[in-house]
């Protein structure tokens, strides 16, 4: 099981981070919705989970709820990305059960170490 | 003052004579005394013994000399020969060793050491005496000398006369005696053939006298001399014992004696002192009263309660310091029932002294109230005058019971301490009494009105005040010898004065005009008001004349007066109507405007609440737009940054060059969407401090890690000034590493060789960081710019470095508006900078 699931509206963004998932030896899949991505998530079996918070449909706080609310999606590591970076934010979506957060822009030298980082701990 | 006279009765050492100690001591040298006299009357005991048994000896050892020389004399002796003594072998070669008598008996010639031999067996058998001659050349073998004999004739040899020990001769002690044995003339005939001439010493007759009877004697004797020295002894011993017995009791006697005419004179002297305590106030004398009852009577505690008779209630007057120390009893200063109070104020109702020496057993006890301190012992006394209880004094808690002595001590004090007080009290009013009086005269003498004395019957003045001689010019003297018709010159012709005084007696008071005649005839107005008085001795009137001559001009004066003033009171209401009508019109327009005042600060509210709510939308407006924007740039940076780590493959330097100016164009652009959104954050007040503890070394530390690839670009160094010990802030962490690392990334930007250096100091409760660095330095004319929004000074690294002009704005705005502190900079154009922030050590929030 090596695969990740990307939830992002961006093509950029998705685009970017599908390049370096890639790169490190994942495959990917993606959903462009929130509605999609949490389909896809409960469905399939995912080493972890990309997820952009602004989405078009839901807000991302909303689907990493929506995911952990059902029992096959309470294990799953789901790595929050986003660019709001207000006081309180990565406090609120720990609280919601995200496993870790890294801020856009995001550093592609670097993303794939705070990915590992983040799988560790929760692991 | 009671310390000084201590001692004078009895001199100190005769209180310390130490007589256990002394007794025994003598008992010591008594047992010591009694042990010598023992041991040396049984040295002497056995000495005697062994003399005694010497001389018996040497009595035995003469008598076998003698029978010995009286033989030798007669050449032997012959005895008729028997079993018992058979011809001596040893005198074989006599040839008259045996004979027969003419009667046909043998006899045989026994030689005087053959004589001496049986002799000697017979008394052995006899007494129990041995006997022996012997010598270190004998010519009988037995008679050969034991190991003692042989030692004794050796010593013989060298010029002992003799010798005598007790020696112990199968197993039984005899007292061994030996002489030496001298040849004389008569001994040749016999030993002259072993070469022996007359002079020479033989050998020696050694006696052994058994020890047994003298044993005997000896022990009895040592009974004796013990038993003795026993019972001396002892005696000697209940002497000393009860003689030492006696003197102790005797010292403690002298002991008691003295401690109590020690006392006595202690309460004498105190006593005294009281009495003396004339111009003490009546607390200072209850105080000392109180504390010398305590420390007489040996008490730790004490109190002075007032009793009223009338209104049967106690008050407490005067407790001692020590038990206000310990008493923690909330208000004590106010009266209370008799009946209410408890055990101790007994000695009030049974108007006696009370003496409870087991206080907390006492059947009838109410019980101490919360927070009084306990009570094992305590006497009170009542304090009468005369007939009457006027109070009580108690004292307390003395280590041994209360006696007699202390009742009596206690009641004499009480008893002086009232009289005193009472004296003081009398003294005190007669005082204020004669202080009032005189206070009184000279309200009199210098009243402006003249006042007299009459007498009733005839007139005559018999006392005045100064003013009634002043005013009429005359003296006292002469004004006493005068009557009130000398000096009142307006009477009727008819007047009679002993009609007078019945009308004056009649109405007691009366005011009235008259005219007095001065002393150089002139004449004076007069008021006079007389009263009639009785004192102690008899009725008299009292007379107050006053000069109306100025009244008599000043109410003319005051007519005049009076009708002006009412011209001008009519004058003055008008005025006042007129003003009063504009007052009312000046508030009407003071309420009006107020009314205005008051629509206008409404409106202000208003606008107040729109701006509000703009800054609000502004905020949201920030808010999202920072996120609008940061999304492409995540797509930029992120880009730019694969290729240009070769991720995507090779490119060459110019597409590199290229992409590296997309890479950090992009980099700036989200450090000004960064400090933008900071900044529009402090400004809207949005951002707070969010206080924690943290270690500042770890702190600078991290800040200084990060800063570690720009250092070692640019080849600078970086020098730490730390604090001694590390401090544990309490402060915004995220926002002061922040703001340090703003400084440090400013002073690597701006300084192309040396070292930048990090100053911490920690003074009271602040904390104050400085970077310094040796850069391209700042204008003294741009220091005050520095700290302003988007200002980036002039300078030829401003083109090549990168910066926003925001940096420093959100650092002072942070450091001030956040972590409640301070900013400043100093520089030196050329040499470097030095940028500084001072917070707090602990945000209070």
């Amino acid at each position: 099981m090596n695969q990740v699931l990307i939830i992002e509206d961006n093509p950029d963004n998705l685009v970017l981070i599908d390049f370096i998932l890639k790169k490190s030896g994942y495959s990917t899949l993606h959903a462009e919705t929130g509605y999609k991505g949490l389909e896809m998530a409960l469905r399939g079996h995912f080493k972890f989970i990309v997820l952009d918070i602004q989405l078009p449909d839901i807000e991302g706080t909303e689907v990493l709820k929506l995911i952990r609310a059902k029992e096959q999606g309470k294990q799953v590591p789901i790595i929050a990305m986003t660019s709001y970076a207000m006081s309180g934010d990565r406090e609120r979506l720990l609280a919601e059960g995200c496993s870790g957060y890294i801020e856009k822009p995001i550093e592609p030298l670097l993303v794939m170490a705070q990915i590992d980082e983040i799988l560790k701990a929760s692991a | 003052m009671s310390d000084k006279t201590n001692g004078s009765a009895l001199p100190a050492e005769m209180k310390n004579v130490p007589v256990k100690k002394i007794t025994i001591i003598v008992l010591l040298c008594w047992t010591l005394f009694l042990s010598v006299s023992l041991v040396w009357n049984l040295h002497h005991e056995t000495q005697m013994t062994i003399a005694q048994a010497t001389s018996e000896a040497e009595g035995h050892f003469n008598k076998d000399v003698v029978y010995r020389r009286w033989a030798a004399l007669h050449g032997g002796v012959y005895v008729p020969t028997t079993e018992h003594t058979p011809p001596n072998p040893l005198l074989a070669q006599l040839p008259e060793r045996d004979i027969e008598t003419t009667s046909g008996r043998k006899l045989t010639l026994v030689n005087p050491a053959y004589m001496t031999r049986q002799v000697m067996e017979l008394a052995a058998e006899q007494y129990g005496v041995r006997g022996h001659i012997t010598s270190l050349n004998v010519i009988r073998p037995a008679n050969k000398a034991d190991d003692w004999e042989q030692q004794t004739l050796k010593a013989f040899e060298v010029g002992e006369q003799k010798n005598a020990s007790v020696e112990m001769i199968d197993g039984t002690p005899y007292l061994r005696f030996m002489r030496p044995f001298i040849t004389e003339a008569s001994c040749l005939a016999c030993h002259a053939q072993q070469g022996y001439k007359v002079g020479d010493i033989r050998g020696g007759i050694s006696v052994s006298v058994p020890m047994d009877t003298y044993y005997q004697i000896r022990r009895s004797s040592i009974t004796t001399i013990s038993s003795w020295h026993l019972l001396t002894y002892l005696f000697g011993c209940g002497l000393i014992t009860f003689g030492g017995r006696f003197l102790n009791r005797r010292v403690e006697e002298n002991h008691l004696i003295h401690n109590e005419l020690r006392i006595n004179q202690d309460r004498f002297a105190s006593l005294l002192t009281l009495a003396q305590m004339k111009n003490r106030t009546e607390a200072e004398l209850v105080d000392f009263a109180l504390a010398e009852a305590i420390r007489l009577s040996g008490s730790d505690v004490g109190y002075i309660h007032y009793y009223d008779e009338d209104s049967k209630t106690i008050q407490l007057f005067r407790w001692d310091d020590k038990t206000l120390q310990d008493c923690t009893l909330p208000d004590l200063s106010s009266a209370y029932p008799l009946s209410e109070s408890g055990v101790w104020t007994d000695s009030i109702r049974s108007r006696k002294p009370v003496i409870h020496n087991d206080y907390k057993n006492l059947p009838n006890k109410k019980g101490l109230p919360e927070g009084h301190f306990p009570i094992d012992r305590h006497m009170s006394v009542p304090i009468v005058a005369g007939e009457h209880l006027v109070g009580l004094i108690g004292v307390g808690n003395k280590p041994q019971p209360y006696n007699e002595y202390d009742v009596t001590q206690v009641s004499l004090y009480a008893t002086s301490v009232w009289e005193i007080i009472q004296n003081q009290r009398t003294l005190l009013a007669l005082e204020k009494q004669e202080q009032q009086l005189s206070t009184f005269r000279a309200l009199i003498d210098q009243s402006s009105d003249a006042i007299f004395i009459v007498s009733t019957e005839d007139g005559q003045f018999l006392d005045m005040n100064e003013r009634a001689h002043h005013y009429l010019g005359y003296s006292r003297q002469e004004m006493l010898n005068f009557k009130v018709l000398d000096i009142d010159i307006n009477q009727p012709e008819n007047f009679n004065w002993s009609d007078h005084i019945k009308e004056v007696k009649k109405h007691r008071q009366f005011l009235i005009e008259s005219i007095h005649q001065h002393k150089d005839g002139s004449l004076l107005p007069v008021e006079i008001n007389v009263r009639v008085i009785t004192l102690n001795s008899g009725e008299f009137m009292v007379a107050a004349v006053r000069d109306i001559s100025a009244r008599k001009q000043i109410e003319a004066e005051l007519l005049e007066h009076r009708l002006h003033l009412e011209d001008l009171v009519k004058e003055r209401t008008l005025i006042l109507e007129q003003r009063t009508r504009e007052l009312e019109e000046s508030q009407e327009t003071l309420q009006e405007l107020l009314a205005e005042v008051n629509e206008a600060k409404q409106e202000l509210e208003q606008a107040n609440s729109k701006l509000q709510e703009l800054d609000k939308l502004k905020s949201m407006f920030i808010a999202s737009m920072s996120h609008e924007l940061r999304t492409p740039l995540n797509a930029i940076i992120g880009f730019s940054s694969l290729i240009l780590n070769g991720l995507t493959g090779e490119i060459n330097e110019q597409q590199r060059d290229q992409l590296d100016r997309v890479y950090r164009s992009g980099r700036h652009l989200l450090s000004l969407i960064t400090d933008v959104i900071d900044i529009s954050k402090i400004e809207s007040g949005r951002i707070q401090a969010v206080p924690n503890d943290f270690s500042l070394a770890e702190l600078i530390d991290e800040a200084c890690d990060s800063l570690k690839p720009q250092l070692l670009e640019k080849n600078l160094q970086l020098i730490k000034h730390e604090t001694d010990q590390d401090i544990t802030l309490h402060s915004d962490r995220k926002r002061l590493l922040q703001c340090l690392l703003n400084y440090l990334s400013n002073a690597v930007k701006f300084t192309e060789q040396g070292q930048i250096e990090i100053y911490v100091a920690a003074v009271d409760n602040t904390l104050t960081f400085c970077v310094t660095d040796s850069g391209i330095g700042i204008r003294a004319r741009d220091i005050p710019l520095l700290f302003q929004s988007f200002v980036r000074l002039d300078s030829h690294l401003k083109t090549t470095t990168p910066g926003t002009g925001l940096g420093l704005y959100l650092t002072k705005k942070l450091v001030t508006e956040v972590l409640g502190g301070t900013v400043w900079a100093e520089s030196t154009p050329g040499q470097g900078s030095r940028f500084c922030l001072k917070i707090p050590q602990r945000i209070t929030s």
